[in-house]
Order: structure tokens, then C-alpha cells, then sequence
């Protein structure tokens, strides 16, 4: 019956199998937990930080390469971190240090690994606790130079090429600088930009003058015929003045219908509208009120007689006319040629503008990158002097002697050789099971 | 009395010189396992940094890893051979050994020492048995002009020599094909294998979880696969796409669909065919399977398994298939005119949408290099370097074979694909049994699964697909095979119990 007792049987029926190799597994263990410790390990740490340090301080043109290009801070970083040691560069860097061991053990003895506590840790393996410690902590420190120098390339060639280029940037300014200069002279202009604006004003003053002598020719041409015309109409000479007295027959008139007036008033009084004297009186004073309103107030005596001044204002007009029509041409054609001349000079000043734009812009630009390319060699030159190490160790993630692991552990030996070598037991037991049992299935 | 009974003797006596040497060679095993673990306590931890790298998830730095894991294989074996003796010989522990091979291409040399057990039982059995009935399929013709095509290759690369490991373990894959006929010659085989393959790939489906668990547990991805191909982009952020115990997650929507449906058409078979147990253990493995399909992520394993589970029904149940079938023009109908159907796709769509953009520009690449070579190819594997600046793998079967092995290519593996196609449509109309019309249809609803993947990944050298295509020969050869097993004597593999 195949069950699992039968297979508990076979194995307890081998026992002795079992037994032997549990011997031989623990008889060994103990040889070599005698033999121990055949090595020890020792274990320096690193912290690499996440981030590199940047070494620019402020961002740069396009021509200027950036700061220091170092390996990208996250896992492949460690990945690349791990391959950086497998490479063997800082082995041989530990090898130079310490001369006195071979280049071929530090190679065989020393790993990198990271821990769960996400440092690099360094694994030396030695033959006694003092060389693993040693060896651990110069290759940590190999391994952080090694880092610095790997980071601090980059910009040491870029500091070379910063201090050839810086002499030949300012030069560049200075030359961009002195063809202004030859330029604004060459162009008769000092302040450009001044002296455009300067001829832009005069020559809308002088567009200006050029209207209004147009616009006055245009008025006197109409108004000559108009002053003409109403000179011809009007007399040479005109009273000017006439002497007026009063009149004798109209004052006299005046009284008497005063006295009438007043004596039909007072008749009124006593006598009725009908009586003969009422009716007298009323008829006599008609009788010179009439006579009154035929007879003016005032007399004319004398009048005196003079020159139109209408006219001769007409006649001064037509000569102003005159007089300005006569210098119209003259003006027109001095104005004319004063604009042309502001014309042709304006014309040119856009083309001077661009060149003179242009050759500021190239100073600027030389200027900006000169000073630029002088602040990143500084910069550089600060940062370098100081070291570019970002990675970090102090005394308390230095190895340790006594610190050192002892390996094997003869504890780890004697638990695992008796567990595995029981299994193997096992295993061999049964598989000798199994082997019979597939010969017994066997036909014969 | 023995002699005359016939009863099997054993040489279980030995002297005592063979007692002592006996001994002696178990000492010194006992002797070679403390040296191991001694050892072990000194470069163990070195190991572990050159063979897992420097920082590990979840093992890191474990002080005697080797030594634990050699007591862990130990148990393990105790246990495979514990099975073997309880099943009476190690036939079910090689079945197993190669169906746990088929669902994980992660474990290394299972699959080879699977068919090495294979080998073993034949080479056995046939001495003992003086006669090794071995069926030798037609196939095997197919067989030979797929490795004069594949070697082609070696012609068109500039370094041969680095051809020739691939082919080596490729061509294992092809045994597949010749040894699976000579030993599954009966249905208990083929269900027996088919189990086996069900809980395997149940077992992987269990991985994919662990993995979603240690990933969401980490923060980073853990799964078998590369970081090219282990998470996708979704709408609800980045999901990672579980391998269970493959190497690439369209490889395990491959297997999962593949068996699934396979376990969903067994499950559906008619009543007083199969026993309610067995019908819950398959339709669960679909179930399973199904969900492990999904969580992988490959959008042609959904595509495959969703048109394969829509066409089963409508094949097992002809009673209601009209009415299913209208159901479904109906749904797709609704799905079109909602614009169901259309956002759908632009989810589905945009999951990686870089991904499959791509393809389309490597698969004019694979296109490019058919055209420039059309008999012979550019050679396995030469894609990568026929203008191709990003080397990118092909993710078409078809391309693969048109692009790597040209007309030529095209005729031999399109010939003995087709021809199995055939030869299992003829079972299916010309059965001996039912059950082996069932098995032909369920082969046939598996390649179909590939088939359809075959557009978006290359499926070609899975030995996954080779095992699926020797199944499908011993089932033809089954059902043509007229002989009756009546005696144990007759089963060269997996005799039935006496």
C-alpha cells in the first residue's frame, strides 16, 4: 500500500542511510566549526545622496555648456555604482594605496553590495579581523575619491576650456566695441537715435512751413480777384464828415403847440368840447403840429469829403498780395530743398539703425557670454578648490576590527549541515525506495 | 519457489565490502553536504550579490541562502519522490514535471529534464518489455523541413555559431510533437496530462496574484518580465502586468486562454458524461484561468479568450445556438449604436496605445525584409539588424515566419499547421468516440486562441504551442489507431492501476 506511512516506513527501514549521511554531514560541521573562523568580513558604508550637487549658480546661455554631469541618483545610479567597483578601477586604486597586498586578493576579496538600509556597503574579506578593516575602509575611501573624480571631470575640462575661451570672449567684446565706435564715425552720427529724431522734428516743421506757404499761395490767389473787384466798387472819395443846425421854424412851431396844448387843457376845464374857443383851440393846434412834421428837426450847415478807406484797406491787401505771391517761389524752393536734403539724410537712418543694432547685439551677446564664461571659471575654479564629494562616510559607517564578522559561523555550520544533511538522508532514503519499488514493478 | 512463481527477485544482499563501500559513499555525501553549507557561510553572500544583483527585493543578503536552499529543493524532491512512490512509479511525476514545464518557462531545465524522464521511461520500459511501441507521426516529416528551414539561417548570419544554442533548445521543443503520440495513447493519458495542465497553470494563476501582492507590498514592479514589458499606462494609472511563471505576460494570456477555454468546453459537456465533481473542477479552472487571462494585461489574450468563450456555447448547444447567436448580433448591435462598443475600444486602445502603434511600423519593417528575401528570409532572429535602429522584435507569428524563414518557411510551418487543422476537423467529423471529438474541438478552440494572438505577438518558439501541437497528434493518432488497450502491458507510459 503506497500511503504516507509506507513511505515513513521505508524511510525508518533505512534508518542506518539516513543515519550515515547525518554522520558524515555533522561529523564534518564540527571538523570545520573547529577550523573556524577561516575569514572575516568587514563592512564600511556609504551613503550616496539621492541628488548631485549643482555646481552653476545661475543659469546659462545656450553656448555654455551646464554644470557637471554626473550619474543619474536613483537605482541605476547604485546599479551603476556596483559596476563602477566590478570595473576594477578602484581596486586598483586600493592596490596603489596599499602596495603591499596583491592587486589580485583585493580584486578576489572586495565587493560592493547595497543593504536593506540603502547604503553602499563595502564587503572586505580577509584572513584576520585588522585586514578586513583596513581593507574595507581604503577601498571606501578609494571608492569616494574615485567618485570624485569620476564627477569632478567633467567640469575640470570644462574649467580648461573656460580659461582659453575667457581670453578670447573679452577680446570678442572689445572688438565688437571698437567697430561701433569706427561705425558712428564713419556715419557722421554721435547719438543716432538723437540726431534721427532731431531731423524727423525739423523736417515735419519744415512739411509744415511747406503747407502753410501752399495754403496762403491758395488763399491769396482766391482773395486778389475778391479785393479787386470790391475795390473797383467802391467810390475814390466819401463824406466823411457833415455839419447839422437847428431849425428856427420848428422851434418856434414847438412853443406855440406847448402853449396850445395847454390852453385847450385848461379851456377843458370849463368849457365843453362843443364851445367855439375849445373847438379854435383843438384847430390851431393841428394846425401846427401839422406844420411841424413838415419842417426837420436839424439843418444841414456843412459836409466834409476824404479817400474810401475801405478801398485803399482793399488796395493795401492786394499789394500784401502781391508782395507775398512774389516770394512764394522762393520760399517754396528753399523749403523744398531743405526737405529734401532732412529726406535724404532720414533715409539712411534705418540702414544705420540696423547696423548699429546689429553691432550692439553682437556686443551685448559678447559681452553677456564674456562675463558669463568668467563667472562659471570662478565659480568652477571655487568649487574645485574645495572638491566636488557628494558622496558621504564618517567614523560611525567606518569598519570596524572588532566589528569584523567571523565566518563561517560555527553556529550557522552545525544548524544547517545537521538540517540539510538529515534532508539528504531523507531524500536518499526515499529515492532508494523509489528505485526498488520501480524494480519490483519490473516484468520478468 | 520464487523461480517457480515468478515472482520478481531483488539483489537486496550485499557482502560486507559492498556494505562498507556503502557506507562509506553515503559518508561522503554527508561529508560533500557540510562542505557545501561551509562554504556556503563564507561565499554566500557574494553569490547572492552576482546572481540576484545588488539589492533584491525581498531577498537580500540572507546569511546561508544556499544552504537553505538546498534544504528547501530537498523537500521539494523528498516530496516529488514521495508522489512518484505513491503513485507507484515516476510516470505521474514526469507527466507532471512536463505539464508544470508547459506553464513555466521561469524554471529552468524542467522542461528538459522532464523529457529526459521521458527518454528514460521509454528506453526503461522498452528494455525490459523488449519492444518499445512507438507510434512515429507523419509529422515528423513537417518536423525535419522546419529545421532545414530554421537552419537556413545559419547561411544569412555573419556569426553562425551563436545560432546554433537557440536552435539546440528550440529543436527540444519540436520533440514534443514525436514523443507526445508515442506515449498519450490512450484518453486517460490525455485527461491525465490535461489535469495536470490545469492545475499548473492554476498554480501560475496563483503566482500572478503573488506577484500583484509583493509589487503593491514593494512599490516596485516584481514579476518574471522585463521592465519593457511589465506594467501599462491605463486611465487609472499604471497597473503592472502579471507573468505568473513566464517571461512575458502575453505568453501567459497565451497559456491561461488557451487552457481555459480547453477546461470550459470539457465542462460543458452533456449530462451523464461527466461526473458533477469533475465538471466543477473544470469549469472553475476556466473561471480561474479566465481572471488570470485578464490580469496580465494583454489585450489580445482578452480578445482571444472573449471570442472564444462567445463561439463555445454557440458550438456545444446547437439546440439554442440560433437564438444565441441573434442575442449576440442584437448586443453588438446596441454596444454600435450607443457608441458602447466605440468608447470601449478607445480604452482598451489607448492602455499602451504607444505599444501598439509601433507594431504597425515593425510589422512594415518584417514586410520590408519578406519582400527583399522572399524564398528564404533574412534568417531567425536577423530582423533585428535588417534596418531596424531600435531592434524591435517582430509581434507578429506571421511576419515571423515570412520575415525569418521567407516562402520556404511559409510552406512548411503553414503546411503542418494547416494539416493538423485538417487532420483534427477529420476527427472531429469522423470520431471513434465522442470524447475524442470533444478533445478535437478543444484543440482546435486553443488554436484558434493562438491563432488570433499570433497577429500581435510572436508564439512561434513557445514550447507551450509545441506541447498544444503534440497533444493534437496524439489525439489524431488516438483516434485513428484501431488497436484496443486492453492489458497494462500494452501502456509503455502510465500503466493503469493494477
Amino acid at each position: 500500500m503506497n500511503d504516507v506511512s509506507s513511505i515513513v516506513f521505508a524511510i525508518y527501514s533505512r534508518r542506518l542511510m539516513v543515519m550515515l549521511v547525518l554522520l558524515g554531514s555533522v561529523g564534518t560541521g564540527i571538523f570545520y566549526t573547529q577550523q573556524t573562523p577561516s575569514e572575516y568580513l568587514s563592512v564600511a558604508k556609504i551613503l550616496i545622496p539621492a541628488t548631485s550637487p549643482t555646481v552653476s549658480l545661475k543659469t546659462e546661455g545656450g553656448n555654455i555648456p551646464n554644470g557637471p554631469i554626473v550619474p543619474d541618483q536613483n537605482e541605476d545610479l547604485r546599479v551603476g555604482v556596483i559596476g563602477i567597483i566590478r570595473s576594477g578601477a578602484v581596486h586598483d586604486r586600493v592596490a596603489k594605496a596599499l602596495p603591499g597586498i596583491n592587486p589580485k586578493t583585493i580584486r578576489k576579496n572586495v565587493i560592493g553590495d547595497i543593504g536593506s538600509d540603502s547604503f553602499l556597503h563595502v564587503l572586505a574579506y580577509a584572513k584576520t579581523q585588522e585586514e578586513a578593516a583596513m581593507l574595507a575602509n581604503a577601498f571606501s575611501e578609494a571608492f569616494q575619491d574615485e567618485m570624485q573624480a569620476i564627477l569632478e571631470s567633467s567640469p575640470r575640462r570644462t574649467l580648461e576650456s573656460f580659461i582659453a575661451r575667457e581670453p578670447m570672449a573679452w577680446q570678442q567684446f572689445s572688438q565688437y566695441s571698437t567697430e561701433l565706435v569706427s561705425y558712428l564715425e564713419g556715419a557722421n552720427f554721435t547719438d543716432l537715435e538723437v540726431e534721427a529724431v532731431n531731423m524727423l522734428a525739423q523736417r515735419q516743421a519744415v512739411q509744415r512751413q511747406i503747407e502753410a506757404l501752399e495754403l496762403q499761395h491758395s488763399s491769396n490767389l482766391a482773395q486778389r480777384p475778391v479785393y479787386k473787384q470790391l475795390f473797383e466798387s467802391r467810390p475814390e472819395f466819401i463824406v466823411t464828415g457833415q455839419l447839422l443846425s437847428e431849425n428856427s421854424v420848428y422851434k418856434s412851431s414847438l412853443e406855440r403847440s406847448s402853449k396850445l396844448a395847454t390852453e385847450l387843457a385848461l379851456k377843458k376845464l370849463e368849457l365843453t368840447d362843443k364851445h367855439p374857443e375849445i373847438v379854435r383851440l383843438t384847430n390851431e393846434l393841428s394846425m401846427v403840429q401839422a406844420r411841424m412834421s413838415q419842417q426837420a428837426e436839424m439843418t444841414h450847415s456843412s459836409s466834409t469829403m476824404s479817400q474810401d478807406p475801405q478801398a485803399l484797406s482793399f488796395m493795401q491787401r492786394m499789394v500784401e498780395i502781391d508782395i507775398a505771391e512774389a516770394s512764394y517761389d522762393s520760399q517754396k524752393a528753399i523749403f523744398e530743398k531743405t526737405a529734401s536734403q532732412l529726406d535724404s539724410k532720414l533715409q539712411s537712418v534705418p540702414a544705420y539703425r540696423a547696423d548699429v543694432s546689429l553691432i550692439n547685439a553682437q556686443i551685448t551677446q559678447a559681452r553677456h557670454h564674456a562675463e558669463d564664461i568668467s563667472a562659471r571659471r570662478a565659480e568652477l575654479e571655487f568649487h574645485l578648490t574645495h572638491g566636488l564629494r557628494f558622496t558621504m562616510s564618517n567614523e560611525y559607517t567606518k569598519a570596524l576590527p572588532e566589528k569584523a564578522l567571523a565566518l563561517p559561523t560555527p553556529i550557522g555550520i552545525m544548524i544547517f549541515s545537521t538540517l540539510a544533511g538529515l534532508i539528504v538522508g531523507i531524500l536518499a532514503a526515499v529515492v532508494s525506495e523509489l528505485v526498488k519499488q520501480m524494480r519490483l514493478r519490473s516484468p520478468y | 519457489m520464487r523461480e517457480l512463481n515468478h515472482e520478481p527477485i531483488l539483489t537486496t544482499d550485499f557482502n560486507s565490502k559492498t556494505s562498507l563501500w556503502r557506507g562509506l559513499a553515503l559518508v561522503l555525501v554527508g561529508w560533500l553536504v557540510a562542505f557545501f553549507v561551509k562554504n556556503d557561510g563564507i561565499f554566500s553572500r557574494r553569490i547572492q550579490i552576482d546572481i540576484l544583483g545588488p539589492n533584491p527585493a525581498f531577498v537580500n543578503d540572507i546569511p546561508y541562502f544556499g544552504s537553505v536552499l538546498l534544504i528547501v529543493v530537498g523537500l521539494l524532491l523528498i516530496f516529488i519522490v514521495g508522489l512518484a512512490i505513491k503513485s507507484g512509479s515516476i510516470d505521474r511525476v514526469v507527466l507532471g514535471m512536463l505539464a508544470l514545464s508547459l506553464n513555466a518557462d521561469v524554471i529552468p531545465m524542467l522542461f528538459q529534464l522532464s523529457v529526459v524522464g521521458f527518454s528514460y521511461i521509454l528506453v526503461d520500459r522498452g528494455l525490459r518489455q523488449r519492444r518499445i511501441p512507438f507510434r512515429l507521426t507523419p509529422m515528423v516529416v513537417f518536423m525535419g523541413l522546419m529545421i532545414l528551414s530554421y537552419a537556413v539561417s545559419f547561411l544569412q548570419n555573419p556569426e553562425p555559431l551563436s545560432l546554433i544554442s537557440n536552435l539546440l533548445y528550440r529543436s527540444t521543443y519540436l520533440i514534443l510533437v514525436i514523443l507526445l503520440p508515442a506515449l498519450l495513447v490512450s484518453r486517460r493519458h490525455l485527461d491525465t496530462l490535461f489535469d495536470f495542465m490545469l492545475v499548473a497553470a492554476m498554480l501560475t494563476v496563483g503566482v500572478e496574484i503573488a506577484q500583484y501582492i509583493l509589487s503593491a507590498m514593494s512599490g516596485s514592479i516584481i514579476t518574471f518580465s522585463t521592465s519593457g514589458y511589465n506594467s501599462v499606462v491605463t486611465p487609472f494609472g499604471t497597473i503592472p502586468r502579471l507573468t505568473g511563471l513566464m517571461y512575458h505576460p502575453n505568453h501567459q494570456s497565451n497559456i491561461l486562454a488557451t487552457q481555459g477555454i480547453m477546461a470550459l468546453w470539457f465542462s460543458l459537456q452533456p449530462k451523464g458524461t461527466l461526473n458533477r465533481r469533475r465538471r466543477m473542477f473544470l469549469f472553475a479552472g476556466y473561471i480561474i484561468l479566465a481572471f488570470g487571462t485578464v490580469i496580465t494585461m494583454s489585450r489580445s489574450g482578452w480578445l482571444s479568450i472573449a471570442v472564444a468563450t462567445v463561439l463555445v456555447p454557440l458550438i456545444r448547444f446547437n439546440k439554442i445556438a440560433p437564438w444565441y447567436f441573434v442575442t449576440l448580433v442584437g448586443l453588438g448591435l446596441l454596444a454600435y449604436t450607443t457608441g458602447l462598443g466605440e468608447a470601449s475600444y478607445k480604452v482598451i486602445h489607448d492602455i499602451n496605445g504607444a505599444s501598439a502603434d509601433f507594431r504597425w511600423h515593425i510589422d512594415d519593417i518584417a514586410l520590408e525584409a519578406f519582400f527583399t528575401r522572399p524564398w528564404f528570409g533574412v534568417g531567425t532572429s536577423n530582423l533585428l539588424d535588417f534596418f531596424n535602429p531600435y531592434q524591435l522584435e517582430v509581434h507578429d507569428t506571421y511576419l515571423q515566419i515570412a520575415s525569418g524563414m521567407g516562402l520556404f518557411g511559409i510552406l512548411v510551418f503553414g503546411g503542418y499547421i494547416l494539416t493538423t487543422i485538417i487532420r483534427l476537423i477529420n476527427v472531429v467529423l469522423n470520431p471513434a468516440s465522442p470524447a475524442y471529438r470533444d478533445w478535437a474541438i478543444a484543440l482546435l478552440f486553443g488554436l484558434m486562441i493562438t491563432a488570433i494572438q499570433s497577429f500581435f505577438a510572436m508564439f512561434l518558439w513557445i514550447k507551450f504551442l509545441w506541447g498544444v501541437f503534440g497533444i493534437a497528434e496524439s489525439v489524431i493518432m488516438n483516434n485513428s489507431d484501431k488497436k484496443t488497450h486492453q492489458s497494462a502491458n500494452d501502456f509503455i507510459f502510465l500503466p493503469p492501476q493494477r
